[in-house]
C-alpha cells in the first residue's frame, strides 16, 4: 500500500510517497539520496543506518517510514552542515576514529546524541552509549578517545 | 635500497587525506552510487542443500511475475571462477557443494521483487553424502566434492590429487628429522583448531554491471583487487579481459573476503543478458555468511622437540585447511602456511605439509595475515608448553631460539635483518612480564600474562608486481595548483594506502600535498597491480610509485638541466618549483606543463610529463621455480596481554594489550598505530568470540546478532602499540607493511595468559567462556 508522508529532513520539508514496507533507512538513501547513512544489516545489528528521528537516536533499519509520517529526522549529512558538532568531526579525524568509514555516520550520530544529553561523559558512559554500533576496521579506540576529546571541547 | 630523502610529508603524523569526507557522510561506496532510472536489481536463488545433485531448476514461476527480467542458471554458464585454480561454478552446474551457494541469479525492476522472484525459483535436489570435516574428508571412503580436480585449469604451484579432497598439498623440508628427534630431550606433540570466522566487513559485497553499445563492459564493485575480478571474471566467460572494465568504489572493509571474486560474476552475466541496463547486486548480512567466504577452519598437528639447553631441535607439522566448497583463495595461503611454518624460529630439522581440503562448507578465503594467525595459534602455544616442559621461562626460551638475520631460512635463503627481538622486549615490558602477577580484583579471579611472537612472509607470485603511473595534467589557468595524477592499481580499503600515496609523491617529487590526485582505480586505465592484500600494498605499490616517481622527476629535470645547460644534478623540485643550485634559476612546473621550457637557441622543449614504474619482487630461494612459491622477505613483531579470568563463570576480561611490530620505516607513524590497535582488537574477537557454527553443513549463526563481533565494551582499559624500525632493504624508503598482520600473535598471547591465569589449555578457538568453564571442570 501507499502512504504519502511528510518529513523535515535535515532542515527541509519532503512529500513523499511510501510503499508500507519501506523502511525510513531506504527512504533517506534511495528517494531522498541521502546516503551517508548506511545499510550494514537491515535488522537492527549493526548501527550503520543511525539518525535522530525527532532527536531521538533510532536505528532507520527499524523505522517504517510511514510511521514517521510529520518526523523531523537528522541524518550525518545534517548534522556536519549544521556546524553544532564540527568538534565531534575533528576529533574523529584527529584520533583516527575511522579506517574505511562505513561505521563512522553511525557512530557520530550516536556519539552526538550523548553528548547532548550529557556533556562531560565518562569512559564507561561512552563506552555504554555507543555498544550498539560496531565497527570491524578501528578496534574503537580511537573512536573512544575521539568522543572523550570531544567532550573536553564542548562549549 | 631507495635514497632515504629527509622530507616534510614522510616519518611523520599526516592526516587520512579523504577523512574530511567520512565524517560528512560524502564517501561514494558501491551502494550509495547512482546509476539511473534504468538501474536493475538482481537476487540470489541459494542452494539450502549442503551437498546434492541437482535435479532440476524451474525458473518459469520467477519468470512470470511482471516486473522480472531474466532469470539465468547453471545451465547458461558452463565455465568455473578461479585465480590459481578453477574450481568454483558461478551459478551451481550439475550439483551443489555448500548451503548459500548460488543456484540461479533473477534480474527485476525492484529489489523487492528480484527477492520475491528468487524465492519463487522451484530448485530439486538429490541429497549426496556430505563432508563436513577436513579430517573426514581425507579418509579414502570420504564422498568426493570435486571428482575431476585434477584436470581443473590451475596454475603450474597448485598441486590437487587425484581421486582425493586434496585441493592442493605442498611441503616445505630441511635438515634431517631423524637427527632432529635423536638431538631432543624433549618432544612434544598435540594438535590445535583454528575456527572458522566471517570477515565481516561493515559494508556487504555489492556490485554493479553494464553492458554498453560498444560491447564493453563495466563492473563498479566493492573490491580489494580490480584486476584480479577483471582477469579472473573475463577468463571465466570467455570475454577478452580489454573488454571488462573494473572501478573500484570506495571499500568499506574487506581484510581478504573482497581479495577475490564471490558475486560479482554474477552481475557480470546479467548485464550480458540485459545490455544497456546497469544491474546491481548488494548483499544481504545473511548471505555475507554463506555466499561469499568464510576464514577456514585450520586443524594443526604439531610435534616439536628441543635439547636441554632449550634450544629447538625439529618441527614437523601438517596444518590442514578446511577450504569449504572451493580452495582457489587458499593456494597461496597454503604455502605461506608451509614457508612460515615453523614461527619465526631458528629450527636446524624441519618438515611443514599444508594440505587444503575441500568440505561441503562456504568457500574459505585468508582474512588479515594470510593464515599466519591460524598457525601461530598452533606453534606459539606450543611453545610455551615446550618451555614449561623444559622448566623454562616461556620468554627465555623464545629469546634462545628467535630467528636472526643471517640464519638459515629455506636452501640457500638467508634471513635479512630484522626487530623482532626488540619487538617482543617490549611488549615483555609493556605488561611487566618479569614483575609479579597483579591482583586479581576479587577472590575467584585470576590473572595471567601471555606473550607470543610472530612472523608473516610476503611470497612472491605474479600477483604481487605492481606498476604506477604519476604525470602532470595541465590545468586551467584560474586554478593555483599543478595537478599530479597518480594511478595505482590496488584500492585503500581504509587502512590509509591514498594517503601514503599522498604523501610519498609529495615528498619525491617535490610538490605540495594538495597536488597529488590519486585517480579512481579503472582496469581500463589504471595500472596493473595485484591484489590488495592490505599488508603488501605500502610495500610492492609503494616501490612502484617511488620508481614513477624517480622516472617522471628525472625527465622533467633533464629536459630543464638541458635547457639551461646545466647538470642535472645541480637541480632540484621544492614545493612545486624547479631550482638550480649553480646558477639559481628557477622554473615552477606549472609553467613547465603550460609553456615548456626554453633552449637557448629559443626553441621551446617539451618533456615527457609522465613518470612510469614497475616493481616485480624476485624471492632469492626460488631459482625460476614455477612449481613452488617463495618467500621474499618476512614481516616479524609480538604481542603481550594480561589477563583476568573468572573461575565461577570463566569469563575473560582481557585489561591490557601490548603489540610491537617491526615496520621497517612508518612512513605515516600514527596511520601505522591506528592499524596495529585495530588488528589486535579484530584479533581478540576472533579469539574470544568469533565461529561459523553449523549442523551438519548447514550454517547457524548467519546474523550479526548470532555471530559475536567485539564491541566498544570489550576494548581494553589499555591497548598499546609500539613501532620498531629496522628497514627493508627492498621496501620504500625501507618500509614494509603492518595492516594484514597486524593481529596475527594476539590469539596465542590470549590462550597462554588464560594458562598462567588458570592453569587450563584452550587448544580449540574461540576461548569462550564456555570452554575455560568446562576445562576448569575437569
Ligand atoms: S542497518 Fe540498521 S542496524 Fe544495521
Ligand atoms: S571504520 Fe570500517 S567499520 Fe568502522
Amino acid at each position: 500500500m501507499r502512504h504519502e508522508i511528510t518529513l523535515h529532513v535535515n532542515g527541509h520539508e519532503h512529500r513523499l510517497q511510501v510503499e508500507s514496507h519501506h523502511t525510513l533507512l531506504d527512504v533517506l538513501r534511495r528517494q531522498l539520496g541521502l546516503t551517508g547513512t548506511k545499510h550494514g544489516c537491515d535488522c537492527g545489528e549493526c548501527g550503520a543506518c543511525s539518525i535522530w528521528l525527532n532527536d531521538r537516536l533510532v536505528l532507520s533499519c527499524l523505522v517504517l517510514a510511514a510511521e514517521a509520517d510529520g518526523a523531523h529526522v537528522l541524518t550525518v549529512e545534517g548534522l556536519a552542515a549544521s556546524g553544532e558538532f564540527a568538534h565531534l568531526q575533528e576529533a574523529f579525524i584527529e584520533h583516527h576514529g575511522m579506517q574505511c568509514g562505513f561505521c563512522t555516520a553511525g557512530f557520530l550520530m550516536a556519539a552526538a546524541a550523548l553528548l547532548r544529553e550529557n556533556a562531560r561523559p565518562d569512559a564507561a558512559t561512552i563506552r555504554a552509549a555507543l555498544a550498539g554500533n560496531l565497527c570491524r576496521c578501528t578496534g574503537y579506540h580511537g573512536i573512544l578517545r575521539a568522543v572523550q576529546t570531544a567532550s573536553r571541547m564542548r562549549r | 635500497m631507495n635514497p632515504v630523502r629527509k622530507t616534510q610529508w614522510l616519518g611523520r603524523p599526516f592526516p587520512r587525506i579523504e577523512a574530511g569526507l567520512k565524517v560528512a557522510g560524502g564517501i561514494r561506496y558501491l551502494d550509495d552510487m547512482a546509476f539511473g532510472p534504468d538501474l536493475v536489481y538482481a537476487a540470489i536463488v541459494h542452494s539450502t542443500r549442503p551437498h546434492a545433485r541437482l535435479v532440476g531448476v524451474n525458473t518459469a514461476p520467477a519468470q512470470a511475475l511482471e516486473g522480472v527480467l531474466a532469470v539465468l542458471t547453471g545451465r547458461d554458464v558452463p565455465g568455473r571462477l578461479g585465480h590459481a585454480l578453477a574450481d568454483r561454478p558461478i551459478l551451481a552446474h550439475d550439483r551443489v557443494r555448500y548451503v548459500g551457494e548460488p543456484v540461479a541469479v533473477v534480474a527485476a525492476v525492484s529489489p523487492e521483487l528480484a527477492v520475491a522472484a528468487a524465492q519463487r525459483v522451484k530448485v530439486t535436489y538429490e541429497d549426496l553424502p556430505g563432508v563436513f570435516d577436513s579430517e573426514k574428508a581425507l579418509r579414502p571412503d570420504a564422498p568426493l566434492l570435486h571428482p575431476q580436480v585434477d584436470e581443473y585449469e590451475r596454475r603450474a604451484f597448485v598441486h590437487p590429487r587425484a581421486g582425493t579432497n586434496l585441493a592442493h598439498v605442498c611441503r616445505a623440508r630441511r635438515g634431517d628429522m631423524e637427527a632432529g628427534w635423536q638431538a631432543a630431550s624433549t618432544v612434544l606433540a598435540d594438535t590445535y583448531r583454528g575456527a572458522p570466522i566471517q570477515h565481516a566487513s561493515m559494508e556487504p559485497h555489492g556490485a554493479v554491471a553494464q553492458c554498453h553499445p560498444d560491447g564493453t563492459i563495466t563492473l563498479w564493485a566493492s573490491t580489494q583487487a580490480p584486476f584480479v575480478q577483471q582477469a579472473t571474471i573475463a577468463q571465466t566467460l570467455g570475454l577478452d579481459p580489454r573488454r571488462l572494465h573494473v572501478r573500484a568504489a570506495a571499500v568499506g572493509g574487506g581484510f581478504g573476503g573482497k581479495s577475490f571474486v564471490s558475486i560479482e560474476a554474477l552481475v557480470v552475466l546479467l548485464a550480458l543478458a540485459l545490455p544497456g541496463r546497469p544491474v546491481k547486486l548488494v548483499l544481504q548480512r545473511a548471505e555475507e555468511f554463506t555466499t561469499t567466504f568464510v576464514r577456514p577452519a585450520l586443524l594443526a598437528h604439531v610435534r616439536m622437540g628441543a635439547d636441554r639447553h632449550g634450544k629447538l631441535t625439529a618441527l614437523e607439522a601438517h596444518y590442514v585447511w578446511d577450504a569449504g566448497a572451493s580452495a582457489d583463495a587458499l593456494i597461496e595461503l597454503a604455502w605461506a602456511a608451509a614457508l612460515a611454518g615453523t614461527g619465526p624460529y631458528a629450527i636446524p630439522h624441519v618438515d611443514l605439509t599444508s594440505s587444503v581440503v575441500y568440505t561441503n562448507h562456504t568457500p574459505a578465503a585468508p582474512m588479515r595475515g594470510n593464515g599466519m594467525a591460524e598457525v601461530h595459534w598452533a606453534i606459539e602455544q606450543h611453545m610455551d608448553r615446550m618451555a614449561a616442559a623444559l622448566g623454562m621461562d616461556p620468554m627465555s626460551f623464545r629469546l634462545r631460539n628467535l630467528i636472526k638475520g643471517g640464519d638459515p631460512v629455506w636452501d640457500g635463503q638467508v634471513m635479512h635483518a630484522t626487530g623482532l627481538e626488540q619487538c617482543l622486549r617490549q611488549v615483555a615490558q609493556a605488561v611487566r612480564w618479569q614483575a609479579a602477577p597483579g591482583k586479581p580484583s576479587s577472590a575467584g579471579r585470576r590473572r595471567g600474562r601471555g606473550l607470543a611472537v610472530m612472523w608473516s612472509p610476503v611470497l612472491r607470485h605474479m600477483a604481487i608486481s605492481a606498476t604506477a603511473v604519476v604525470r602532470l595534467e595541465s590545468s586551467p589557468a584560474a586554478e593555483a595548483i599543478q595537478p599530479v595524477v597518480v594511478e595505482v592499481g590496488s584500492p585503500d580499503t581504509g587502512q590509509g594506502f591514498a594517503t601514503l600515496v599522498v604523501q610519498l609523491v609529495s615528498s619525491l617529487l617535490g610538490v605540495p600535498p594538495e597536488w597529488v590526485q590519486l585517480q579512481p582505480i579503472d582496469t581500463a586505465r589504471s595500472s596493473f597491480s595485484g591484489p590488495g592484500l592490505g599488508g603488501q600494498l605500502t610495500w610492492s605499490q609503494g616501490n612502484a610509485i617511488v620508481r614513477a616517481v624517480q622516472d617522471l622527476r628525472g625527465r622533467l629535470l633533464s629536459a630543464v638541466a638541458q635547457a639551461w645547460d646545466e647538470p642535472p644534478g645541480a637541480l632540484d623540485i621544492v614545493e612545486g618549483v624547479i631550482h638550480s643550485h649553480a646558477s639559481h634559476r628557477s622554473l615552477s612546473l606549472r609553467q613547465l606543463v603550460q609553456e615548456g621550457v626554453r633552449l637557448a637557441d629559443g626553441s621551446v622543449l617539451r618533456p615527457e610529463l609522465r613518470g612510469e614504474g614497475r616493481f616485480e619482487p624476485t624471492a632469492p630461494d626460488e631459482a625460476g621455480d614455477e612449481q613452488a612459491l617463495g618467500v621474499v622477505h618476512f614481516s616479524t613483531g609480538a604481542q603481550a596481554v594480561e589477563v583476568e579470568v573468572d573461575l565461577e563463570t570463566g569469563t575473560i576480561d582481557v585489561l591490557h594489550i601490548a603489540s610491537a611490530f617491526d615496520v621497517g620505516h612508518a612512513l605515516n607513524p600514527d596511520l601505522v598505530v591506528a592499524q596495529i590497535k585495530g588488528g589486535a582488537m579484530q584479533a581478540l574477537s576472533a579469539t574470544l568470540f568469533e565461529q561459523v557454527r553449523r549442523a551438519d553443513g548447514i550454517p547457524l549463526n548467519v546474523r550479526l546478532s548470532d555471530y559475536h563481533l567485539a564491541t566498544i565494551l570489550d576494548l581494553p582499559p589499555t591497548i598499546e602499540a609500539v613501532v620498531v624500525e629496522v628497514p627493508q632493504g627492498d621496501g620504500p624508503f625501507g618500509a614494509r607493511g603492518v595492516s594484514d598482520h597486524a593481529g596475527v600473535g594476539l590469539a596465542p598471547a590470549i590462550a597462554n595468559a588464560v594458562a598462567q591465569a588458570t592453569g587450563v589449555r584452550i587448544t580449540a578457538m574461540p576461548i569462550t567462556p564456555e570452554h575455560v568453564w568446562r576445562a576448569l571442570q575437569t
